[in-house]
């Protein structure tokens, strides 16, 4: 078993500084989120810029705002903690499935299964934290035979990279207590008796320390060495998924906002890559500067995960979209995942991939052009005219055929001209074929008696024309022979 | 100068040359049905992947008859026909009737012009449409340049339906056709095919048979 343990020791500041992360004023940024220890609001971590002008970790927040006139504050906010280190677990599932949470600011992975497919430890190591240094995430990760020894090295800021188990215990020897993350209680009765390092509490003996500190220190200490098993509970990715990204700034442009909206793009299709799992529809909601928001659902054609077609979609939506008022803040929404067989990229495409394709097709369609602008037809069993053919919303399957009929069909009968008893259209029609009699429809209240004729003006143009038997004299032109 | 140097250079054009006959040749054609007409077609048939227009005085002079055998056999390659604002309703039991699957029929209905040429290109570009169909309104050479382009990416048929008068204006389109009404039946003529000169008219059947009744 190899562990690889991120930590990161800013998640929060990271997390919400994403929507900065292409701004190139990113680095001028005076951020600080705020966390409270006891009844003091203290700095929990703050931007590099803040850091210049004297603000450190752990002072007081007033004196922050003294030193540093326009530092920005945040408070601490665990569950989008929580969420960031789910959207980073989400991101790390490429690299293996064997993934546990490490709350509050880290992750666990069981890299020595998949190390062979990804070209080796080494290799595998470095394209994580290439990946999440991508996200715009600091860390530290190290590797080690327990998730135990791993997370504490990377908490102590030791990038290190521990394959054999007996080098364990070197290892360990002089991290300072505090990596362990035990209770505060114990923390203060290793410092009162002057153990400082790691090393030192591997050297007490176990009777006497275990009646002083109890058991937990040993029982970490043995787990961290691989004397006593760890297991630990893989993380299941969640069949929904919802993100939000706090702009920079308020956005007036919806060029500007895509740009944004690409980052939760990006969040979902690493989603749903780790579940396995294809989108249908989702919602961006906008939350405007001030108060109210306003909902953009999309709903796709088909199932997909496609990073490119998504963002495609989202850009015809949002183009001619009119921002009604300055957005703060975006939100991305997608209430069911599904389950989206697994389907390897073919050298040559089949037909498979030539139907989805076609699914892009129409989903781009319609979104540009709107749900009605874009429709397939299917032919009904049915003499009437009017009711043989049908719009379908999708392309549907063949029906059986009619009788001979025009290729042009007019969207209803429009009457013609009469003279001398004769109808006309651009001259007096000429018929060529007829009369069929079609009589139909008494058993729903659509009823119709007429008889349809093939006609053709001076022109050569031919018509299909009935006349209708509820209204002597008058003709009607219903298609065209195109 | 030599002749041999004189045909090494880049603007000398021959006419015979079976290079250029490639080039002005389409990488798949769909045979007409009407065999007077595909023996004047590039490749013998409908090009794929070239532009083409039909130029008609009016609809319903037997125009989408050209084309049925074409779209049928398409249809049935599992490539789809898209209808950009087509001026009616195609009628489905007809196309049925022709053998077009409609299941691979896709209507397009947009009034404004940008967006119909906007909806061909998409078509025609994602490679999945065997012919898309438009009839939109006065397009300028430049667009009709880029349906041309988009068409060879697909390798579709792009089809445009355009009023006789568009002939006078010149066209990067590959094949221009002209359609003619007569009592006799509508005559199909070529006014511009890629690669190749000199054009018999050909005589398309009225669609229903011709026949006399008593109203």
């Amino acid at each position: 078993m190899q562990w690889l343990s991120l930590y990161f020791p800013q998640l929060a500041l990271d997390h919400r500084l994403r929507a900065h992360h292409d701004d190139p004023a990113r680095a001028e940024l005076a951020l600080a989120i705020s966390e409270m220890r006891g009844r003091r609001a203290v700095i929990h971590s703050c931007t590099d810029t803040a850091r210049r002008q004297g603000v450190v970790p752990g002072m007081s927040t007033s004196a922050a705002r003294n030193l540093c006139p326009e530092l920005r504050l945040q408070p601490l906010d665990e569950a989008r903690q929580q969420q960031a280190l789910e959207r980073l677990a989400s991101h790390a599932m490429q690299f293996t499935p064997a993934i546990s949470l490490q709350p509050p600011d880290g992750l666990l992975m069981e890299i020595g299964a998949s190390a062979d497919l990804f070209g080796g430890l080494a290799s595998l190591h470095a394209q994580i934290s290439a990946a999440v240094h991508q996200l715009g995430y600091r860390h530290v990760a190290a590797l080690a035979p327990t998730p135990l020894a791993a997370r504490w090295l990377s908490r102590a800021g030791a990038a290190r990279v521990i394959t054999a188990p007996d080098r364990l215990a070197t290892a360990l020897r002089g991290l300072p207590v505090e990596v362990m993350e035990l209770d505060e209680r114990i923390l203060a009765a290793l410092r009162g008796m002057g153990l400082h390092r790691i090393g030192d509490c591997l050297r007490l003996p176990r009777d006497e320390g275990g009646r002083r500190l109890g058991t937990a220190l040993f029982t970490a200490l043995d787990r961290a060495l691989g004397k006593r098993p760890d297991p630990r509970r893989p993380w299941l990715p969640p069949k929904r998924f919802s993100s939000r990204l706090i702009l920079p700034e308020a956005v007036t442009s919806s060029e500007r906002l895509l740009f944004a909206a690409r980052r939760l793009l990006t969040e979902l299709v690493d989603c749903l890559r780790a579940g396995n799992l294809g989108v249908r529809e989702f919602v961006l909601r906008l939350v405007h500067d001030g108060e109210g928001h306003t909902d953009l659902p999309l709903q796709l054609a088909g199932t997909t995960r496609d990073a490119d077609h998504l963002l495609l979609m989202l850009r015809t939506r949002l183009e001619p979209f009119q921002l009604p008022a300055p957005v703060a803040e975006i939100v991305l929404r997608a209430e069911t995942l599904v389950e989206l067989a697994a389907r390897n990229h073919e050298l040559f495409p089949g037909p498979e991939e030539a139907q989805e394709d076609w699914l892009q097709l129409l989903n781009h369609l319609r979104m540009r052009l709107g749900d009605d602008a874009v429709q397939g037809i299917h032919a009904v069993a049915e003499h009437r005219p009017e009711y043989a053919w049908q719009v379908a919303p999708a392309p549907a399957h063949d029906r059986p055929p009619g009788l001979q009929r025009p290729l042009w069909l007019l969207d209803r009968p429009r009457p013609l001209q009469v003279v001398h008893r004769r109808p006309c259209l651009h001259g007096r029609l000429d018929i060529l074929a007829g009369p069929e009699r079609i009589e139909a429809g008494w058993w729903d209240g659509g009823e119709i008696r007429r008889d349809y004729y093939v006609m053709c003006n001076p022109g050569q143009q031919q018509f299909w024309v009935f006349r209708a038997h509820d209204q002597p004299g008058a003709w009607y032109l219903h298609g065209l022979f195109a | 100068m030599t002749l041999d140097a004189l045909l090494q250079r880049a603007g000398v054009w021959r006419g015979g040359e079976a290079s250029l006959r490639a080039r002005h040749r389409p990488a798949q054609s769909i045979p007409t049905g009407l065999a007077p007409l595909d023996e004047q077609l590039p490749g013998g048939g409908w090009p794929l992947g070239w532009l083409s227009e039909l130029l008609l005085p009016c609809y319903g002079i037997g125009e989408l008859q050209l084309l049925l055998p074409v779209l049928a056999q398409l249809s049935r390659q599992e490539r789809r026909i898209v209808f950009v604002a087509p001026p009616y309703i195609p009628y489905a039991p007809a196309l049925w009737q022709q053998g077009v699957r409609l299941s691979h029929v896709l209507l397009i209905h947009t009034h404004k012009s940008q967006q119909q040429l906007w909806a061909m290109e998409q078509a025609l570009r994602a490679g999945v449409c065997g012919a898309v169909l438009g009839w939109t309104h006065a397009p300028d050479p430049r667009v009709l340049r880029r349906l041309q382009l988009a068409a060879e990416a697909g390798q579709s048929a792009a089809i445009l339906f355009r009023p006789t008068e568009a002939a006078r204006h010149a066209s990067p389109a590959g094949l221009r056709i002209e359609l003619t009404p007569a009592v006799n039946g509508t005559t199909v003529h070529i006014r511009k095919r890629r690669g190749g000169w000199h054009y018999r008219p050909v005589r398309l059947r009225p669609a229903p048979s011709r026949r006399h009744a008593v109203a």
